[in-house]
């Protein structure tokens, strides 16, 4: 704080107002002061700009604390203690003021300082601003701020004037000496290497901006060092310049020699007026000189670059025409890449390189077109030699005329010939295409077609189509020999259907009977010229034709086939069937209605197939059902009559030489229409041979006469049926005997034995089943029956003398198995039944005795020893004996007991035995 | 019953079959004649029992209406061969017995034929018992004679139990005779003689018979006299399935005797009967104990001569190999009814001489012989002889006799618990079995062992 200062104490009462006024107008004073501080230095130290901020805040307190006293009641307590707080706060204010002048005064005092070391530098360069400086002295900071603050004020504002002047001049000066510094550089590198660490500023600064004067003092002085340092490698730098411009004047002659060894053309002058530079090398020089003479040698080299560019575009120009004349891009893929272009600077070295690489690039050039050229003649020789194109040979020789010159040829000959060729295969390959469209269609049109008489799967698939783009000469021939090869297999196929489905209605022909084939001689004819023809022809259309128009003639022709037929089957029908109806044989109404049905068949047909159905069928009819049925009427005939024959064998009629006749008549069978009368008629005198007939008649007539002498026995016996049967067939015979044919007159022959047969076969019957009911009648008779059987059997001849003869029944019956005769056979049967009726009286007889037995043998034990049984049976012998007087009876009833008694003996044994 | 011109000369039977074998006697009886369409030759029947099981076999077997059955007794058991229980329950269901009877329609018929066996203990019992009641019914209260008949079946060999109960009823049957209360006529069948004609005449068939009946093998034909158990005191099932095969073979054989002893009462169309014969005149010419003897289909051959010497030998047969007891070949006896039936050929009544001449040698000195001959018109009868033997020597009963003696004498002693068998399967005390013993052994002249 300043003690000296201060502010005049505020006393109650007095107007604030006034003195807040003042101490505004001080510090705004000061911030003057300190801004104009600020532009001088350059910035403000913090703590300087911090006391001024310090006073400014204190003031802003004071203000607010006078403004609410303002509005407050005069004598409330807050107006009091506002007042007071101001008057707390005024000294605070007051103190920050002169510190902060202080501070301000303190930093001009230092600049002045500074300035005044720097006064004679200044004289030297602006001696006016010198003088200035010289005359601004530093004011008396004695007193109040209120004293001090104007004086100070005013001698910042001089002072920022002389401070602003000065920056400008020194700015200025320094500049130049920059500028002055770089020039130098930049000419010494371009012939010494500069370290630039020795010319830092000059080197890296292109300008100098700064405010603050002493620094602008201070890199005014480094500026005058590095000038310095330059100004002493003046010499090096000459040194070097001259012998760089010698090598370089020295290059540029011997490039110029090559260019004109190239036959480039390139002026002598200018290597004459280099050569005179050189000379101008050899004495006294300096830098100066030295940039005159490289300015020249610039000029010389341009001149003689800027000749020889143009010579080389103008010959690369050239060689764009020559390929331009015959349309190839030079961007074409077969050429080698365009070299780079012609180079822009005048580097010497860089025109002759690029010279001698467009010399280069036309050889290759040169070489592509031959080597394009020659493949392409190559696919023409590959397609010619596929032999597939139809103008090879044409093709041929012009690929020769293209192969000769070839090797020889210039750039221009060699243009004409590529783009001749190229040419060529340009349209050959147009028209291929055409081709295989062609054939292509010509494939749909096949498949179309064929597909009426093939089907498919025999086709095949079609080939995919041929691509048309992105496809070599080549791969296009190559495919087109591929579909050239499909459309001949297809043609082929087709062709092959055709003799197909020709050969098919040839086979239908065929299969007719050659009997009958005659009528379709020439239909058959006309196919096979037609098959003969599609097999020869390589034309799709041609067999198209050939084959469709024979197909449809078939149909007539068949028709008219079936027509002559007809003609003749009718012919010869007409014929045999008068013979035959002339010889009494009837024609059944199936045979008329067969006859019928041929002349009804109508040639005309739809469809070929019907036609020849319509032909198989009239020669069904006419074979199977016209002279099928004779053949077969007659055959059965035959057969019947050899059946005949044979049977009238086991009837003891000879027929030997009829056997062998029917035989012979069968041989010949079947007999065609024509033969047919003659065989009937043979057969017909077979089968009314008279001895046969006679032969059989008395055979018949015999039977005839044996069977009606046993329908009265059979009729006894029950078989009333069959009587009838019989005597049905008894009644037809003597009318069918009267009958004129073998067979007729044998088959009732036949009846009649096989009747008789049966009449045996009914006997034996009879007899069987009538001694059976017998056998069961005498077993119901009597209970005792099969001891009186056994008694017999033990005895017979003694029982059948003096009971019964029963060995007689016997051996009739089985007398009646064995008789043939039925005479015979009927005198038998009627015996054993009167036998048998004996027999079963005698048997209730038996009967009667038997019961006896039971009393008698009561006696016997058949358990005793067998002496015992004996005398057993001898008593009851006796027995016996004694109680009967008839000897028939004792007899029995004696052999009866044994056997009983013989029965009980086994029994027990048998018993026994268990 | 129609009466036929010739008056009402038919014996007015009734039939009643007491205990099991009598039941089933008169049941197949009269199934028999049913099925072999004979004409009838009775007037009514019942078959009474004192066994529910077997009166409904009965039933069953030979289709008998239930009111020709009666079950009576206390319990419907039976009563196991005790004859006390089958005499006492016919006295004590008396009512229910003439009831049934009087239902059945007996009124007014002159006699009965009681058919039983006299082994059992129903029908051995009760059948005294029932003759008591009839005459009681008919003669004391009535006052009109009829006469009662007892077909009786002496059991088989070896039915020892049965044989005492035979002592039993026939002394029982023929002491009731004295007081005029017993059966004017006992037919002795016995099973043991009968199963013996049979095995003579179909012994082959007998055999197979018993095979498929009872699996026996039948290998020596006498040997089956003796397979039947007896059963009277209990038996298993076996046993008794035994005997009823061997009574399935035997009763045939009496139903042909019964038939045989009621034809000649019986007037048929075509048949002649000479002299007429009434039933009741067997009881009156012959004495009280008959043996039948039964010859079938005879065999007389008039034709082969010496007639006489054939009815010579036809009667001995007859004697020695058709009775229905063993009589052996000289039974001596005391009176004689024959019948001879058959066609009008053979049935001749000038052969009576001849046949009593024949019988000579079979009877006791002085007895009596009664014909009797019945033909037939047609020729399809056959030739029979039936003879009805008076109290003949029967050494079966001998067998009987002894063997009764021989159980009483293994149950009698001192012990008392041993004596109460008697009491207990017979209702009676050892005596009054001894007494039935000795009655029949001096009735048949036998010495008692
Ligand atoms: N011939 C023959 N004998 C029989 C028949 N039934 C039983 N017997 C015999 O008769 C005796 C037994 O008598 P049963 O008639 O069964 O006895 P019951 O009279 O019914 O008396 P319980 O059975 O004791 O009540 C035995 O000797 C048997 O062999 C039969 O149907 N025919
Ligand atoms: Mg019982």
């Amino acid at each position: 704080m300043n003690k000296k200062g201060g502010c005049k104490p505020l006393t109650l009462g007095a107007p604030i107002v006034t003195t807040l006024e003042e101490l505004r107008k001080y510090y705004s004073m000061l911030k003057d002061v300190s801004s104009k501080c600020q532009t001088i230095l350059g910035g403000l130290p913090s703590e300087v700009e911090t006391s001024l901020e310090d006073v400014g805040r204190e003031l802003l307190a004071i203000e607010g604390f006078d403004r609410d006293a303002k509005t407050s009641w005069s004598l409330s307590p807050k107006k009091r203690r506002l007042v007071k707080q101001i008057d707390k706060e005024l000294p605070k204010l007051d103190k920050g003021l002169n510190r902060s002048l202080d501070l301000h005064i303190e930093l001009l005092r230092n600049y002045m300082v500074e300035l005044e070391e720097l006064k004679a530098t200044i004289m030297s360069f602006d001696i006016k601003l010198g003088r200035d400086l010289n005359n601004l002295s530093f004011p008396s900071t004695r007193g109040k701020y209120a004293v001090v603050l104007p004086v100070i004020s005013r001698f910042v504002s001089n002072l920022e004037g002389l401070s602003k002047q000065l920056r400008e001049a020194l700015l200025k000066q320094t500049n130049d000496m920059l500028e002055q510094n770089r020039a130098l550089i930049k000419t010494y590198d371009r012939f010494v290497g500069i370290d630039t660490s020795d010319v830092s500023i000059s080197a890296e600064r292109t300008s100098v901006d700064i405010n603050t004067i002493p620094e602008l003092f201070e890199i005014r002085k480094t500026l005058r060092q590095e000038h310095e340092y330059l100004t002493s490698r003046r010499g090096e730098v000459v040194d070097t310049l001259r012998a760089k411009l010698q090598a370089s004047i020295e290059s540029a002659l011997a490039l110029l020699e090559t260019a004109r060894s190239l036959n480039l053309n390139v002026p002598m002058a200018i290597s004459t007026s280099l050569e005179g530079l050189m000379k101008q090398l050899e004495g006294e020089a300096n830098l100066t000189m030295l940039l005159g003479l490289v300015q020249q040698y610039d000029g010389q080299v341009m001149k003689a670059s800027s000749e020889i560019r143009r010579q080389l575009l103008e010959f690369a120009h050239n060689l764009n025409r020559i390929l331009a004349s015959a349309n190839i891009s030079n961007e074409a893929s077969f050429l080698p890449p365009i070299p780079p272009e012609v180079p822009k600077e005048a580097d010497l070295a860089a025109l002759i390189a690029s010279y001698e690489r467009l010399q280069a690039y036309q050889t290759n050039v040169e070489t592509a077109l031959r080597s394009e050229t020659s493949r392409i003649l190559d696919d023409l020789t590959r397609a010619v030699k596929r032999k597939v194109l139809p103008n090879s040979n044409e093709l041929e020789a012009f690929v020769k005329k293209q192969t000769k010159p070839l090797n020889k040829a210039d750039l221009k000959d060699l243009v004409k010939i590529y783009s001749e060729t190229s040419g060529q295969i340009i349209e050959e390959h147009g028209k291929l295409l055409a081709e295989i469209r062609t054939q292509e269609a010509l494939l749909v049109r096949i498949s179309e077609t064929a597909s009426t008489i093939l089907d498919k799967t025999t086709m095949g698939a079609a080939p995919a189509p041929v691509r048309t783009t992105d496809i070599s000469f080549p791969e296009l021939v190559e495919a087109y020999a591929r579909l050239h090869k499909h459309v001949e297999n297809r043609i082929d196929l087709f062709r092959k259907a055709w003799e197909r489905e020709l050969n098919a209605l040839l086979a239908e022909i065929q299969v007719i009977k050659p009997t009958y084939r005659e009528s379709f001689k020439t239909m058959e004819e006309f196919l096979e010229t037609a098959i003969k023809h599609i097999r020869a022809s390589k034309s799709f259309e041609e067999i198209e034709e050939v084959a469709r128009e024979a197909q449809g003639d078939a149909l007539y022709k068949a028709q008219d086939a079936i027509e002559n037929l007809k003609y003749r089957l009718d012919l010869k029908l007409r014929l045999a069937v008068s013979k035959l109806l002339g010889m009494g044989l009837t024609i059944p109404s199936e045979v008329q209605a067969a006859i019928q049905e041929l002349t009804t068949v109508v040639p005309a047909s739809e469809t070929y197939e019907e036609a020849i159905r319509k032909a198989h069928h009239i020669v069904e009819v006419f074979e199977k059902r016209i002279v099928g049925y004779f053949n077969q009427a007659l055959n059965e005939q035959i057969k019947a009559f050899s059946e005949l024959t044979n049977v009238s064998v086991t009837l003891g009629i000879k027929t030997d030489t009829y056997v062998k006749q029917s035989m012979k008549l069968q041989e010949k069978l079947p007999a065609n229409i024509e033969e047919l009368p003659d065989r009937f008629d043979e057969l017909r005198e077979l089968l009314t041979d008279a001895k046969l007939l006679k032969d059989i008649r008395s055979k018949a007539n015999e039977v005839w006469r044996n069977l009606n002498s046993v329908t009265d026995l059979l009729e006894r016996h029950g078989q009333a049926e069959v009587v009838v049967k019989l005597k049905d067939l008894l009644a037809r015979v003597p009318d069918a005997l009267d009958a004129e044919q073998v067979n007729t007159v044998l088959e009732i022959c036949m009846a009649l034995v096989e009747a008789q047969n049966s009449v045996l076969d009914i006997l034996r019957n009879m007899e069987q089943k009538t001694e059976a009911a017998f056998e069961k009648l005498l077993e119901n008779t009597t209970e005792y029956y099969s001891t009186i059987k056994r008694v017999y059997d033990a005895r017979p001849q003694e029982f059948s003398k003096l009971i019964f003869p029963l060995d007689t029944l016997q051996n009739l019956r089985g007398k009646l198995e064995t008789v043939n005769s039925l005479p015979e056979s009927i005198d038998i049967f009627t015996t054993i039944r009167s036998l048998e009726q004996q027999w079963l009286e005698k048997i209730k007889e038996l009967d009667e005795w038997h019961k006896a037995l039971r009393v008698f043998l009561a006696d016997f034990n058949p358990a005793s020893p067998k002496a015992e049984r004996n005398r057993q049976l001898n008593e009851i012998e006796k027995r016996i004996r004694e109680t009967y007087s008839r000897e028939d009876t004792a007899n029995y009833l004696t052999w009866a007991a044994r056997e009983l008694a013989a029965v009980m003996i086994d029994q027990k044994e048998k018993a026994k035995k268990k | 019953m129609e009466a036929s011109d010739e008056g009402p000369r038919v014996a007015e039977v009734f039939a009643i079959g007491i205990g099991e074998c009598g039941s089933n006697l008169v049941g197949a009886y009269l199934k028999q004649a049913r099925e072999r369409m004979l004409p009838p030759r009775i007037r009514g029947y019942l078959c009474m029992n004192t066994d529910r099981s077997d009166i409904q076999k009965l039933r069953q077997k030979y289709d008998i209406p239930k009111e020709n059955t009666l079950l009576y007794g206390a319990s419907d058991i039976g009563c196991g061969g005790n004859f006390t229980d089958g005499y006492n329950y016919v006295h004590d269901f008396k009512d229910v017995i003439m009831g049934q009877l009087t239902q059945l329609g007996f009124e007014g018929v002159s006699g009965f034929i009681i058919f039983t066996s006299s082994g059992g203990g129903t029908g051995c019992g009760g059948a005294p018992a029932l003759i008591e009641i009839l005459k009681q019914r008919f003669q004391e209260e009535e006052g009109r004679r009829i006469f009662v008949y007892v077909f009786t079946v002496l059991p088989f060999k070896d039915q020892t139990s049965e044989a005492l109960n035979t002592m039993w009823s026939l002394s029982k049957l023929l002491r009731g005779q004295l007081e005029d209360r017993g059966a004017d006529l006992v037919c002795l069948l016995s099973n043991r003689a009968m199963l013996r004609r049979i095995l003579a005449w179909r012994e082959g068939e007998v055999a197979d018979f018993l095979q498929q009946q009872l699996q026996i093998d039948v290998a020596k034909v006498t040997d089956v006299e003796g397979m039947v158990p007896s059963t009277v005191d209990g038996a298993n099932e076996a046993s008794k399935a035994q005997e009823s095969a061997f009574v399935e073979l035997v009763n045939p054989l009496a139903l042909r005797f019964v038939e045989h002893m009621l034809s000649p009462g019986v007037v048929e169309p075509g048949k002649e009967v000479f002299p007429t014969t009434d039933i009741a005149d067997y009881a009156r010419k012959l004495d009280p104990i008959v043996v039948p003897c039964l010859y079938t289909d005879v065999s007389l051959i008039p034709s082969a001569g010496n007639i006489a010497m054939q009815l010579k030998t036809m009667v001995k047969y007859a004697v020695e190999h058709c009775s229905f007891a063993e009589i052996g070949s000289e039974p001596a006896a005391s009176s004689t009814y024959y019948t001879f039936s058959g066609s009008r050929e053979y049935a001749r009544a000038e052969y009576d001489p001849h046949i009593k001449q024949a019988l000579r040698p079979y009877t006791a000195k002085g007895a009596a012989i009664t014909p009797c001959f019945v033909s037939y018109e047609d020729d399809v009868h056959p030739s029979d002889l039936l003879l009805l033997l008076g109290l003949p020597q029967i050494p079966e009963i001998e067998d009987l006799v002894n063997s009764s003696t021989e159980l009483v004498d293994l149950h009698a002693g001192p012990s008392p618990l041993r004596r109460g068998w008697f009491k207990k399967s017979k209702g009676v005390g050892e005596e009054v079995l001894r007494a039935a013993i000795r009655d029949v052994a001096e009735l048949f002249n036998l010495e008692m062992k």
